[in-house]
């Protein structure tokens, strides 16, 4: 009986010294892992430091304006090109039928703002 | 012998028998051994007790009372942030203007080199801008440590690698980086080899950004930066200027949007810049305005309620007081109203307003405008106002239409700002306001008066001097400005600075725009006047079409009723009425 209780305790004692074995194991495993990404996602931070450095350089108003003249028949905004939503006829048959109807043309021929001489 | 006992013998040496005095003495020893004892027994053994007890309690609280589980948050090591040296300047909206990279700086051990001659000549090659004799020298010094190259790219790293050259190191280091370039060099300032800030918001904020991990926000915009030197570029080259400066600020919370000096400089390579490309024009420069001083003249005698609108002076004939004559640039030979003083910038009619009000008034309200005291900016270079002391008679006279008292362009965008924003002095700034937390400012001038100036400055952009500053749907009002400079002791003629301050849309101004141009000369295309209505206001004209998309102003159309009504100004020449526009 007593040697049953011994063996079930030696045995449980082996048990666990494994197990715990085990598990510290895998945990030291994590930690190398974990080191081995903050080591990662610091060397990260500092390409993507050096990139926002080259994007800014890439990106000087400067520059952008030279390859716009070159690639883009783009030409600085102006006054007349912008209209309020104000400035837009409401629906299409309205203006079909202001069209179609010459007394009431009033709103189909608005002059777009700044426009004049 | 005698035998006591049956079990055993005695031993040769008698013991002292028990009972005896000498016993009893003995007895009482052991006793007190025996109490001794069984005390420290009973107290190690309560020790152990309560030592279990709260063992055992801990586990019932443990076990019963914590969360039984194991903790679901497990903590782990947080990966540490990247922290550079100098933290970032960045733009108001988060573009980069000055930033750390990590190189590698070159240094040997001499003692470690083997055949420094070899070495110096293989370093020579694979860095072409060493000098080979010096390299030759440092590696034959006893020191343990000689810098070699400060800052390699990662090409030259690699080249220096590949000579495998014992007793070379690197040494990781960061290099301050402008990605702008020249843009903003006098704004944003550069540091030396050490990263310590030598000049501009980088000396100013020296400490704060050695020790932020977060990027410092200017009030900066780079596009409007850029599309204000552009202008300002272009000018200098067409009216061969020695000069120019340029600020855009927001009216209504006194952030520079933009600060242009030229001629100006690269802060990745500041030894190369002359002193006069590192001089900050904007910010330190103090020059006599000029006419744009009539503003706060007219603004001034507005207020204090000398004269009205309607009221006005005799500019007939040229003012003498003491040596001095004060005349006319375009002089009309008649009685001016006050908003043809403004228009046709009377100094005689200027100078009398302004003796109207007296120098002790005038004193007074151009120093809370901020035009008698430096400007509070983040800068180290900022320029102090000369102001003339004694403040002479003759000193109100001249300063009504700006000769007399020199002013940064800065101090002038500021105290613009306050006269066309409804009357309230924000302090000029060059870092971003969080949304809405801004300095509350305060007020100068009453609403009236300043609704009043908003007139006279956009009568004097449709029918005065300012014409050439006019663009179509971003209602702008201002006015022009040429000042004869002083050279050696007096004033030159044809050496000038001509300059625009202007505000848009003047009906309700968001943006101030002050643009100077120093001994610009005039061409055939201005008929050879470098006057500010015709080198400055066309920059003025041409910033403000490219930036006021950019930064949201909407165009409004200038001909509806309401905004004629608004921008009306009557002027009454003396008994008849005239013109009214």
């Amino acid at each position: 009986m007593i040697r049953g209780i011994t063996v079930l305790w030696f045995g449980l004692v082996v048990g666990l010294g494994a197990g715990l074995f085990q598990v510290k194991h895998e945990v030291q495993l994590l930690e190398q892992d974990l080191q081995r990404l903050n080591r990662a996602i610091l060397a990260d931070q500092e390409a993507i430091h050096v990139l926002q450095a080259e994007w800014t350089y890439l990106n000087r108003p400067e520059r952008l304006a030279r390859l716009s003249r070159r690639h883009l028949e783009l030409a600085p905004l102006t006054a007349v090109q912008i209209i309020t939503i104000d400035d837009l006829p409401l629906r299409l048959d309205t203006v079909i039928s202001e069209a179609t109807n010459p007394t009431a043309a009033g709103g189909a021929t608005r002059t777009v703002h700044g426009v004049g001489p | 012998m005698t035998r006591s006992g049956p079990h055993r013998s005695r031993p040769p040496h008698p013991i002292p028998e028990i009972g005896g005095a000498a016993g009893l003495r003995l007895d009482g020893l052991a006793k007190q051994a025996l109490e001794t004892g069984r005390n420290r027994l009973v107290f190690a053994g309560a020790l152990f007790a309560l030592t279990f007890l709260v063992v055992g309690l801990r586990l019932i609280d443990v076990a019963l009372f914590k969360e039984g589980h194991e903790p679901t948050l497990v903590r782990a090591p947080a990966a540490e942030s990247l922290r550079m040296e100098r933290a970032d300047i960045v733009d108001r909206n988060g573009v980069v203007l000055a930033t750390n990279l990590v190189t590698a700086s070159l240094y040997a051990h001499p003692g470690k080199v083997l055949g420094a001659e070899e070495a110096a000549a293989a370093l020579a090659r694979a860095l072409p801008e060493l000098n080979q004799a010096e390299v030759r020298a440092r590696l034959g010094s006893a020191r343990a440590f000689v810098w070699l190259k400060r800052n390699l790219t990662p090409r030259q790293q690699y080249a220096v690698n590949r000579l495998g050259i014992p007793g070379l190191y690197f040494r990781r280091e960061e290099k301050r980086f402008y990605p702008h370039g020249r843009l903003a060099s006098h704004l944003v300032g550069f540091t030396d080899i050490d990263n310590v800030g030598l000049a501009g918001v980088e000396r100013y904020f020296d400490d704060a950004l050695r020790g932020a991990s977060g990027p410092l926000r200017l009030s900066l915009d780079v596009r409007v930066q850029h599309i204000l030197r552009e202008e300002l570029m272009r000018a200098v080259g067409e009216f061969q200027a020695v000069g120019a400066a340029g600020i855009v600020m927001n009216a209504r919370t006194g952030e520079m949007l933009a600060m242009v000096s030229l001629p100006d400089f690269d802060p990745n390579r500041p030894a190369l810049a002359r002193d006069d490309a590192r001089f900050n024009r904007a910010a330190l420069g103090v020059y006599e305005m000029g006419s744009t001083f009539k503003i706060f003249t007219t603004a001034m005698a507005l207020e204090s309620g000398v004269v009205t609108l309607n009221d006005g002076y005799d500019a007939t004939d040229p003012i003498r007081v003491a040596r001095f004559v004060i005349r006319d640039f375009k002089p009309q030979r008649r009685w001016l109203s006050v908003p043809e003083i403004f228009f046709y910038s009377s100094n005689i009619g200027a100078a009398k307003m302004a003796l109207a009000v007296g120098g002790a008034g005038q004193r007074a309200f151009l120093d809370r405008l901020g035009l008698l005291r430096a400007a509070p900016l983040e800068l180290t270079e900022v320029g102090v106002p000369m102001v003339p002391s004694p403040w002479r008679e003759i000193s109100t006279m001249t300063i009504a239409y700006g000769h007399g008292l020199a002013v940064t362009p800065a101090q002038m965008a500021a105290a613009i700002a306050a006269v066309v924003n409804g009357g309230i002095a924000y302090p000029p700034t060059l870092v971003r306001h969080h949304d809405g937390d801004g300095p509350a400012g305060e007020r100068v001038l009453s609403a009236r008066t300043s609704e009043q100036m908003r007139r006279l400055l956009r009568l004097n952009v449709v029918k005065g001097t300012g014409r050439k500053a006019a663009v179509p749907g971003y209602l702008v009002g201002g006015k022009t400005g040429t000042a004869e400079k002083i050279v050696g002791r007096r004033y030159r003629r044809g050496v000038r600075l001509s300059s625009f301050v202007a505000a848009f849309p003047i009906n309700e101004p968001r943006y101030v725009v002050v643009v100077l141009l120093d001994e610009p000369k005039g061409n055939e295309s201005t008929h050879g006047y470098a006057t500010g209505g015709w080198v400055a206001a066309p920059v003025v004209a041409r910033a403000i079409a490219r930036m006021a998309p950019l930064v949201g102003v909407e165009p409004i159309n200038e001909d509806t009723p309401e905004i004629r009504e608004a921008m009306l100004v009557n002027i009454k020449p003396r008994g008849r009425e005239l013109a009214s526009f």
